[in-house]
């Protein structure tokens, strides 16, 4: 018996005994000398390329509205950059054989536009929708008929394709109301000209007004540019008839379009 | 926990001696934020010891408790440009440690291998307790102590890893009820209940040696 033992052991004694539970001197050197090893590697060692995704990810939350604001400038400045010095977009470029028209008008002629084939297209889909697309220019014969054809080149500006896009629609939105031209001319009331089935969009027939004043300034500059010009049909018109732009704005406010219709006011 | 009943846990539990000590190591730490990466083996120098002693304590096993206490050095010195010092290095340390250690154990739930450090006989405080525990002499002391704390070492794994936890941190440790809080992210109370309760098993677990 241990003569040195008054009580029975309890739990605390026990687990304290726990703390006399030391390595020795070695295990200390070992232990350092692993541990610097260690701390090297780990201030040299290369982390894998996919750990900076969190960091990242926090990054991009703590500071989203500059990245916003910086992507935003940055997109706006391509697409700028891209528009001014009329460049394609990989993004609109048109596929296969899309083309667009470079009108050759004879000088003599009132530029007018026609689409012979194709549908129309908004300038988003150009690249699906519009695959081939021929202009014909002709002096006589305003909306039918026009003999040479030409097509726009390739590497046009993303605003002539969009103009061209523009005039097949107008060319089908014409064609609609010439049909119902005897129908107009029984009173000045608003008739509704249906143009289901002539045309599949009718968010088609618009043209942005940035497009419309392109079109405007390009007519104007259109005789002295010569044979190759891009114009829009009612820019054309205008021209031919030298209305002045009140009117302009005047009968383009007549026209309204809906989900599957398009009205016209007289 | 409220913010306010976590102040004022820090403001009861900041003693003299602690706030000195916390204090000292903030001074390190910020060595070793502007570049001084020789500080930090101040830092190593003096928690060694006690990390080792926690882990050991948590995974009975020496090599394991070699490997994650350099593994929570390193940890500590990768990220020690985001401590702030809202609470002292010693409990983030701490923290640290005691959070690779749980994620250890959680992954070799199913083997544990106990690997033992000797009882250091020549300290007083050790003498005088294995004499406390043991009702022998000679030769076959040893034997008893050897076997005591293979018992002890087997109920303490017998334990949740949360409670084997608060029992090492409070019983052999010497920590605080609020630095445990603190460490292990839960309330005094907590604390508290899980001590408790763990000791009530280890009792129950002993009780035939306790009787001998």
């Amino acid at each position: 018996m241990n003569p040195d033992r008054k009580d029975p052991p309890t739990l605390e004694n026990l687990l304290r005994l726990k703390r006399a539970e030391v390595p020795t001197a070695e295990f200390w050197t070992r232990f350092e000398t692993e541990l610097r090893q260690r701390q090297l590697a780990a201030i040299v060692e290369k982390k894998p390329w996919w750990c900076a995704f969190p960091k990242a990810y926090v990054f991009t939350l703590r500071h989203n509205r500059q990245i916003g604001s910086v992507a935003a400038l940055v997109v706006a400045s391509f697409f700028g950059y891209h528009e001014f010095h009329g460049g394609a977009l990989p993004g609109l470029r048109v596929s296969g054989q899309a083309a667009f028209a470079s009108v050759s008008a004879r000088q003599d002629a009132v530029p007018e536009v026609a689409v012979v084939s194709g549908k129309p297209a908004f300038a988003t889909d150009i690249s699906r929708s519009a695959s081939v697309v021929s202009v014909s220019v002709a002096s006589n014969s305003p909306r039918t008929g026009f003999e040479k054809a030409a097509s726009v080149p390739e590497d046009a500006m993303p605003s002539a394709r969009l103009i061209a896009a523009n005039f097949e629609a107008a060319h089908l939105n014409g064609q609609g109301s010439a049909g119902n031209a005897g129908g107009f001319q029984s009173g000045f009331e608003t008739q509704t000209a249906s143009l289901v089935g002539q045309i599949d969009e009718p968010l088609a027939a618009m043209t942005t007004p940035a497009a419309e004043h392109r079109s405007r300034l390009m007519a104007g500059a259109g005789p002295a540019m010569g044979a190759t010009s891009i114009v829009s049909e009612r820019v054309s018109e205008r021209v031919a008839s030298h209305i002045s732009d009140d009117r302009l704005y005047e009968q383009l406010s007549r026209y309204g379009v809906g989900a599957t219709e398009v009205s016209i006011r007289f | 926990m409220t913010d306010a009943s976590k102040a004022l846990g820090k403001t009861i539990s900041a003693s003299p001696e602690r706030r000195l000590e916390a204090d000292s190591d903030s001074e390190v730490v910020r060595k070793v934020q502007g570049g001084d990466v020789a500080a930090f083996d101040q830092l190593i120098l003096k928690y060694r010891q006690r990390v080792y002693g926690i882990v050991y304590n948590l995974t009975s096993n020496r090599e394991d408790a070699s490997d994650l206490t350099q593994e929570a050095f390193i940890k500590s010195f990768q990220s020690i440009h985001r401590f702030q010092g809202q609470s002292s290095f010693f409990t983030w340390l701490y923290r640290i440690a005691v959070n690779s250690t749980l994620s250890h154990l959680r992954k070799s739930r199913l083997r544990t291998f106990f690997s033992l450090e000797k009882i250091n006989e020549d300290d007083p405080v050790s003498r005088e307790l294995i004499a406390a525990v043991t009702d022998t002499n000679g030769a076959e002391r040893g034997a008893h102590v050897r076997e005591l704390q293979e018992r002890l070492n087997e109920a303490l794994q017998k334990l949740s890893i949360r409670h084997r936890t608060v029992v090492t941190l409070f019983e052999i440790d010497g920590l605080s009820h609020q630095q445990i809080a603190e460490i292990m992210d839960c309330s005094v109370g907590t604390v508290r209940s899980r001590l408790h309760y763990a000791k009530q098993l280890l009792q129950a677990e002993l009780q035939p040696y306790f009787n001998r």
